[in-house]
């Protein structure tokens, strides 16, 4: 014991935290913001090129007078408490969505080729939807009470939405994932009187199209839900979050379905075509995440956007989501075509793994750097100063409010004394 | 109809009753002993545990910053000695703004005696609130402070996520967490536009102020509200409550506080007016509140209509490259 701690001192000091206690350990340091220099660039340089136009068209309010305001640096608001099974789920069910999507569209178009496209959607579908149930379940802080999820549907809520786009999911992917299970004399031989109920009792067309449009759902809703929080980085351009993680989704389920094919699926030139046709969509998607990344870019204020400019998510979500994982296997596939030479196995493995790679460090590090964004107040006070035409009644105008109201006789005796 | 809170943060002397009466009524657990070194503030902010926090502003050199950001050095020593010429006064701001309180009868007919009030105010010679010569209580360096609450919105982020109905609006036109069906999710955390409602990690679920739902039940005004010992906190009927705050306000200005104004009251944010509502006497950012808070469910529908447009966009590109791949390459 130092000497200078007492015995009363000891008795008084919790020696590990207690119940409800937060450590100073755990205190956030308050922090001193740096601003740009430069005074009269401050709100465009503030508030991203866009919005600096849009100030000055008159269609956006103006940024805040003076240095910045905040209560000692705390965050105005309260991060996330998802842990890293949140999103691991938007990367698993978003991969698992999107080969649903390729594989009900290929049921439909692609012809005979895509059977094994299908079989192999069915299996990594189903097997996908349990692991998000597991993911999203664990992150619950009463997990056994999962269920009450069930007792209402709320579409104001997105997460409720998804509750039910998932468990819509689950079961096409289930029933599907049988019926193919039957197909390939996994549970009963496939013709025995078992495995023919089965394969009538399971109509594969109106259940295809149903697990397609759950798919589309699953991998469009988690960016809906991120947008509609509090969350500055989610919020601002939020609207841009729910097709870029649908886009990810799309690219992440036709790579994985690329890899199975490379890996387990049959060889020839049929299955060549198919692959090819896959990874077509997987460059689609890929153009398309390009797109809405930066559309995102253009529209959020560089303060709400820093966590995924700097910073170890920063580098993760520039160079490993967008550099490594959209743009990188783009390049790869669109050099390999303009050279004139057919994407072979081995570079449409590398490209793959990357897009697969890339897909889960762009979940990670949106809702990591979302967990920043929503600990910096200035942040905060970007996305929450008003929409264009909204503005605070003044003190005058409230004054004149609250005359109006008159004030009542003990007031006016008040202020007479005062004034004498 | 509704009932709620009126916090008139120029009557707030930091005593922190009303977070202590909060934590004996809700048998809520201790927050810890640390000091945060800041301010008298070592409570930092509201959670799962606290449910009124008292926020402490020192501005020692006029308005703006909170801990000297906009000051520095000269303007903090500037205000070092204009405190000791107000404490060398005996601080007569704070009697003066207690005396308006008394004479006015009050919330819940506590000090019944009108003319008794009225002569309390006269013996004290009451100044202006806002003084030319010293600063006053409400002038160039002070210290501001307001007891911070869950706000009870009209439209409540926190009611608008919750996933399985848990968070309700109650009979008394409160949010209210209903503690046995919350599950944990902690989705509505992230909801809320102030930062208020918490997931208490040992317990598991979501808490926050129930405006004293049982209390209420029983006719009886929340325990903060009934703890105040300068009725900074006034509990009612919102439009009484609303007329009161008004009538604060135009006092207020008379008096020479011409920033005061009331936060959460005719504001149209898309939260609506605020069932817990605030006198303020600088940016709502100085007392760590949001300029225009939004309803982040106001982006559901343009997040859900984006989200289709791209979705019926992607599926007519997978669908193009696979029937042109067919044309191409089948033989």
């Amino acid at each position: 014991m130092r000497p200078d701690i007492t015995a009363e001192m000891q008795v008084a000091r919790p020696t590990e935290p207690q119940f409800g206690v937060t450590t100073p350990a755990q205190m956030p340091a308050p922090e001193v913001y740096d601003r740009p220099p430069n005074e009269v660039l401050l709100p465009y340089l503030d508030r991203g090129p866009l919005v600096g136009a849009a100030v000055e068209l008159g269609v956006a309010p103006q940024a805040g007078e003076g240095a910045p305001t905040t209560y000692y640096g705390r965050p105005m608001i309260h991060k996330p408490l998802w842990r890293w099974y949140i999103p691991l789920y938007f990367f698993v069910g978003g991969l698992a969505g999107g080969a649903a999507v390729i594989a009900s569209v290929a049921h439909f178009l692609g012809g005979p080729k895509h059977r094994g496209t299908e079989r192999n959607a069915r299996y990594l579908a189903t097997a996908a939807a349990l692991i998000s149930a597991v993911l999203l379940i664990a992150d619950l802080r009463r997990p056994l009470r999962f269920f009450r999820m069930l007792r209402v549907i709320k579409f104001s809520s997105p997460l409720s939405v998804g509750t039910w786009i998932l468990s819509a999911f689950g079961l096409t992917s289930g029933l599907l994932a049988a019926r193919q299970a039957v197909e390939d004399g996994f549970i009963v031989p496939r013709e025995s009187q078992l495995g023919r109920l089965a394969r009538r009792l399971i109509p594969v067309g109106p259940i295809t199209a149903l697990w397609g449009l759950t798919g589309l759902g699953l991998s469009g809703y988690t960016g809906t839900l991120l947008a509609a929080t509090a969350v500055p980085l989610w919020a601002a351009g939020g609207i841009f979050l729910g097709p870029l993680f649908l886009a990810t989704g799309l690219a992440s389920g036709a790579a994985a379905l690329t890899l199975m094919a490379l890996g387990w699926g049959k060889r020839g030139p049929e299955a060549d075509a198919a692959r090819q046709q896959i990874e077509t969509v997987e460059a689609i998607s890929a153009v398309a995440q390009l797109t809405l990344v930066a559309a995102r870019e253009a529209v959020v204020p560089p303060r709400i956007n820093q966590p995924l400019r700097r910073g170890h998510w920063g580098l993760l979500y520039r160079g490993g989501a967008v550099g490594g994982g959209m743009a990188a296997p783009l390049l790869l596939r669109i050099v390999i075509r303009l050279s004139g030479r057919r994407v072979g196995g081995a570079i449409a493995a590398i490209a793959s793994t990357l897009t697969l790679l890339g897909a889960l460090a762009e979940r990670f590090a949106i809702t990591e750097a979302g967990k920043q964004s929503a600990d910096d107040p200035l942040a905060y006070q970007d996305l929450s100063r008003g929409a264009p035409g909204e503005a605070r009644p003044t003190p005058a105008q409230q004054a004149e409010r609250a005359g109006k109201a008159g004030a009542p006789a003990a007031y006016r005796r008040n202020v007479a004394v005062t004034d004498s | 109809m509704a009932k709620g809170f009126f916090t008139d943060t120029s009557l707030c002397i930091g005593c922190k009753a009303c977070e202590v009466a909060c934590k004996q009524w809700n048998q809520l657990p201790a927050d810890g002993y640390r000091l945060t070194g800041m301010s008298y503030d070592n409570t930092v902010g509201l959670g799962a545990t606290t449910w009124r926090h008292v926020a402490f502003i020192e501005q020692m050199s006029g308005r703006g910053g909170v801990d000297g950001h906009a000051g520095g050095q000269a303007g903090q020593r500037r205000g070092a000695s204009a405190i000791g010429e107000r404490i060398g006064q005996g601080a007569p701001g704070v009697m003066s703004a207690l005396a308006d309180h008394s004479a006015n009868g009050g919330n819940g007919g506590r000090s019944t005696d009108g003319a008794g009030g009225g002569r309390l105010a006269a013996t004290l010679q009451a100044p202006r609130l806002v003084d030319d010569a010293t600063g006053g209580f409400l002038g160039e360096n002070r210290w501001l402070m307001m007891s911070d609450v869950c706000k009870h919105c009209q439209n409540a982020g926190c009611l608008e996520a919750c996933p399985t109905g848990a968070i309700i609006r109650n009979e008394f036109g409160d949010v209210y967490v209903q503690p046995d069906i919350c599950n944990g999710c902690g989705y509505c955390v992230i909801a809320c536009p102030f930062g208020v409602i918490d997931i208490q990690e040992e317990d598991g679920r979501a808490w926050k102020c129930t405006l004293c739902y049982d209390r209420q039940k029983d006719g009886l005004e929340p325990a903060c509200a009934k703890a105040c010992p300068t009725q900074s906190i006034q509990f009612g009927e919102l439009d009484d409550l609303r007329e009161r705050a008004r009538e604060r306000v135009g006092m207020l200005h008379e008096r020479g506080v011409t920033d005061a104004y009331l936060y959460g009251v005719n504001e149209n944010t898309s939260v609506g007016d605020l069932n817990a509502f605030f006198l303020l006497v600088d940016k709502p950012a100085v007392y760590n509140l949001p300029e225009r808070p939004h309803v982040p469910q106001a982006q559901v529908i343009p997040a859900y209509v984006a989200t289709a447009v791209t979705a019926v966009a992607l599926s007519a590109a997978t669908a193009l490259a696979f029937l042109f791949k067919r044309k191409g390459t089948m033989r």
